[in-house]
């Protein structure tokens, strides 16, 4: 039998809350969170348990930062990045009590994918009107138009994953404003 | 930050006002959260995370300060000069507004609680 499987993720900027949901609905059948995988997770297989799992940001976390969470019965479980996971015995006191300290969170989360995203399509821009001009006003060199094209779709991807961050850490900024 | 957070604008939160006076004596983050729940018999009831965001704020702020102390290999915090003086501003508004809330009160002939 296979030890450790793999669960997708939507996008944490936008799909926090469901993705630890359904880690702890894949911990109820014994699949347990291990580790970030490419664009999701890997689980591993053990005894089905009732737990919450919640998403912390910190740039620098310092141990006293992951014996704090520990203490108070949130096992760290994974790190990407700034991105932490911790899970807890179901009934656990959340990590964040208040809301406007989660809210702090994603404003900086905000504020750091806003720079990302302005300067990627500041870039998109540029690239897509060479990629015009170049069809435009030198329709037969093909092989600047291929290298536009192509130059212009490997952009997209930083783009489209800085900007996508950016209007989900914004939308949540909001909600928890209101 | 560009908004203003309560510390900065003088207002102490009630969580502030309770990790603050927790601190009167060096203790780590986790001493801490136990502490305010028992005091305030589980009203204030504080996560780790809060806690940590919260106790970074106060140490930039100046109110905390790291405590030579070190208790069971975690860091501890105490309270500064700085932060005992804000404490006691905070204190001293508090105070005024049961005051205001008493003196309504019995104008309009009703019990204390």
């Amino acid at each position: 039998m296979k030890k450790t499987k793999y669960m997708t993720s939507s996008g944490l900027a936008f799909s926090e809350g469901y993705d630890m949901k359904r880690l702890a609905k894949k911990s109820l059948k014994g699949w347990h969170l291990q580790k970030f995988g490419f664009l999701g997770y890997t689980l591993e297989r053990g005894e089905p348990m009732a737990v919450e799992y919640e998403l912390d940001y910190n740039e620098q976390p310092d141990a006293d930062y992951f014996q704090l969470f520990q203490d108070a019965g949130w096992e760290h479980i994974c790190s990407g990045g700034a991105m932490h996971i911790f899970r807890a015995p179901e009934g656990t006191v959340k990590i964040y009590s208040r809301k406007a300290d989660k809210r702090d969170v994603y404003r900086q989360e905000q504020k750091k994918f806003k720079s990302y995203a302005v300067f990627c399509l500041i870039i998109f821009t540029v690239l897509a009107a060479f990629l015009w001009a170049v069809n435009t006003f030198y329709p037969d060199l093909t092989t600047l138009t291929v290298l536009a094209t192509v130059l212009l779709l490997v952009w997209t991807f930083p783009t489209v994953f800085s900007t996508f961050p950016y209007i989900g850490y914004t939308y949540k900024v909001y909600r928890l404003n209101k | 930050m560009g908004r203003k957070d309560s510390i900065s604008s003088g207002d102490l939160t009630d969580t502030h006002y309770y990790i603050l006076l927790s601190l009167m004596t060096p203790m780590h983050g986790y001493a801490v959260m136990q502490k305010v729940e028992d005091l305030t018999e589980g009203h204030v009831v504080m996560g780790p995370g809060s806690v940590y965001t919260m106790i970074q704020k106060l140490l930039k702020a100046g109110y905390i300060k790291p405590s030579e102390q070190a208790a069971e290999q975690r860091k501890s915090y105490v309270i500064t000069n700085q932060g005992i003086d804000i404490f006691q501003k905070e204190l001293k508004r508090r105070k005024k507004m049961v005051e205001h809330g008493e003196n309504a009160l019995q104008m309009k002939g009703e019990q204390l609680p």
